[in-house]
């Protein structure tokens, strides 16, 4: 796709981390324990599947929209004495801008290895749909201008780039309705996913409009989850038991120009991918084109389309083509979010579509394949409903974090040794 | 002066220290859109803020602008999140580019300002209740 992509140099500690341990929580609505509890729970389980025990992890990260529990709290219950850790604000796009911050401290000897996890009663507690709580305090300042006019969920926010995309290229909504179908497909064969549900383009634009151009089955499932990852050096990653994913190239929280008010600035069709791009693969020495499984965040069926978009897996203004080809259904030339992501496995804020990436890598998806007797999975690579998920010799995958139209995070990772 | 009150049943409060949205809606309050203006580079922004986004510069002044532009995109709400848009449904969520600032300062840049599609009393308008309502190019 023309980018300038320097595959021989080392470039900025390409290759020098990787995630070794990935954890979660079941997928739900209702999960009977606090945000404590789900981070907990998550943490250890992502430092057991890496097999390191709780007195080798002395970092952490988290994030949040102060819905969740901080670390030295989850650290303190798990009896882990931390060297360094940060709570900070934010959702969708931390994670790999947080997997970036993790290298850098590693790198800076502030500590050796860092558990990120992300813990959120999503549904039942502070419902991401802008349902939760905080509504009834005074309006002043910017909120006059944004809950005054009736626009303070995600999809009342996102949808003007959504409707400028039609606009300007002509997407429909039957294309962009092809995401909903293909994760839900995919979802089918992911016994954890919330909704395992097969379903149409026509049953997507038969669902009662929320924000036009978004119908309710274009937008995300809420839920309950902790979610968690062990970032650690590859050369640490040696003593692991897990095939690591060797972490390529990030990208953290990259902006368009106005990044509080992206819509004053270019066309607001083009989202925030379009400059994440030429940090992502000239740094992971790879472009699109070598990519064969993707990370699309998929809160709503449009942020999958126009990131892939802009990250250059298409033309500027194919983004609807490319996702109702079919190129990324599983099987296709290059699957998005074979878990089920956002729309249908659980809301994670972005943590889910990492970890499904880190197993595709490990070649050990957790679908519903045979174990041998070597306690591994027998991939079919039949991906009829209820079958195979995992992409076959998958070697790259990229994750494309979304926070809003004007501010996106990327990760590549590669299958270690 | 703080400015105490509330619209369509919801509090407002803006305090002393926040002089960017006070003299905002302050204009509002008099039935005047005036935007900032940079003192240094001329272009004009929305919304308040406290340097100009532009060049950087902190002194501004409040100029008037015309209001007319063209709907540069929207969103049609069905769902209301806040339970006092209820009655509304379905409301505009308008993205309109001002005609004075378009294509400046780069091609593909405009002053656009956000709002809801009223009726000249101020009610919230569907796009059905508006005669003239046409999707003109951006």
């Amino acid at each position: 796709m023309g980018q300038e992509v320097d595959a021989t140099s080392n470039q900025h500690l390409r290759g020098k981390y990787a995630i070794v341990g990935v954890g979660e929580t079941e997928y739900s609505r209702g999960s009977g324990t606090t945000t404590r509890g789900l981070g907990t729970r998550a943490v250890r389980a992502a430092v057991e599947d890496a097999g390191l025990s709780m007195s080798d992890v002395d970092g952490m990260l988290s994030y949040s929209f102060n819905d969740s529990t901080p670390s030295p709290v989850i650290a303190g219950d798990l009896g882990i004495r931390l060297n360094f850790h940060m709570d900070v604000y934010g959702g969708g796009s931390s994670i790999e801008a947080l997997v970036g911050i993790a290298m850098g401290v590693i790198e800076a000897g502030m500590c050796k290895t860092v558990v990120i996890y992300r813990a959120m009663n999503g549904f039942s507690q502070v419902r991401i749909g802008g349902t939760g709580r905080g509504r009834g305090s005074p309006m002043s300042g910017g909120a006059l201008l944004s809950r005054g006019i009736g626009l303070s969920s995600a999809g009342q926010m996102f949808c003007q780039s959504f409707m400028r995309h039609m606009y300007d290229y002509g997407t429909t909504p039957e294309q962009v309705a092809h995401v909903k179908v293909i994760h839900a497909e995919h979802a089918a064969n992911n016994p954890k996913a919330y909704y395992q549900k097969e379903l149409t383009v026509d049953d997507v634009l038969a669902s009662r409009m929320i924000v036009k151009p978004l119908h309710l089955l274009d937008c995300c499932v809420e839920t309950d989850n902790g979610v968690a990852i062990v970032v650690t050096s590859t050369e640490r990653a040696k003593d692991c038991q897990r095939t690591p994913a060797v972490i390529q190239s990030v990208v953290g929280r990259c902006c368009k120009p106005r990044a509080d008010m992206h819509y004053q600035s270019g066309p607001i069709s083009t989202v925030a991918g379009h400059y994440a791009k030429d940090i992502l693969w000239p740094n992971a020495g790879v472009g699109p084109e070598d990519i064969q499984v993707t990370g699309s965040y998929d809160a709503f069926t449009f942020t999958t389309m126009m990131q892939l978009e802009d990250y250059g897996f298409c033309e500027k203004g194919e983004g609807g083509d490319y996702v109702s080809s079919g190129k990324m259904r599983l099987g296709g030339e290059r699957p998005n979010n074979t878990s089920g992501g956002h729309l249908c496995e659980g809301y994670t804020h972005g943590v889910n579509m990492v970890i499904e990436n880190v197993r595709q890598l490990r070649h050990d998806v957790d679908d519903s394949c045979p174990i041998g007797p070597d306690g591994k999975r027998q991939h079919t690579y039949d991906y009829a409903r209820g079958g195979c998920r995992q992409v076959k010799d998958v070697e790259l995958s990229a994750n494309l974090g979304w926070g809003t139209p004007g501010m996106g995070s990327a990760m590549v990772m590669a299958r270690g040794a | 002066m703080a400015i105490e009150g509330s619209y369509l049943e919801m509090p407002v409060h803006l305090d002393d220290l926040d002089q960017e949205h006070l003299e905002f809606f302050s204009w509002c309050g008099k039935h005047e859109l005036r935007l900032q203006k940079c003192v240094s580079c001329s272009l004009m922004r929305f919304p308040p803020t406290t340097a100009c986004p532009f060049c950087a510069y902190q002194d501004a002044t409040w100029e008037p602008v015309s209001g007319r532009g063209v709907v540069y995109s929207y969103g049609e709400v069905h769902h209301a999140i806040q339970g006092v848009f209820r009655p509304h449904l379905p409301y505009m969520l308008l993205l309109v580019e001002l005609e004075e600032q378009r294509n400046s300062p780069n091609e593909f840049d405009g002053l656009r300002v956000q709002g809801n599609l009223a009726t000249t009393d101020g009610a919230l308008a569907s796009a059905d209740g508006c005669a003239s309502w046409d999707w003109h190019a951006g």
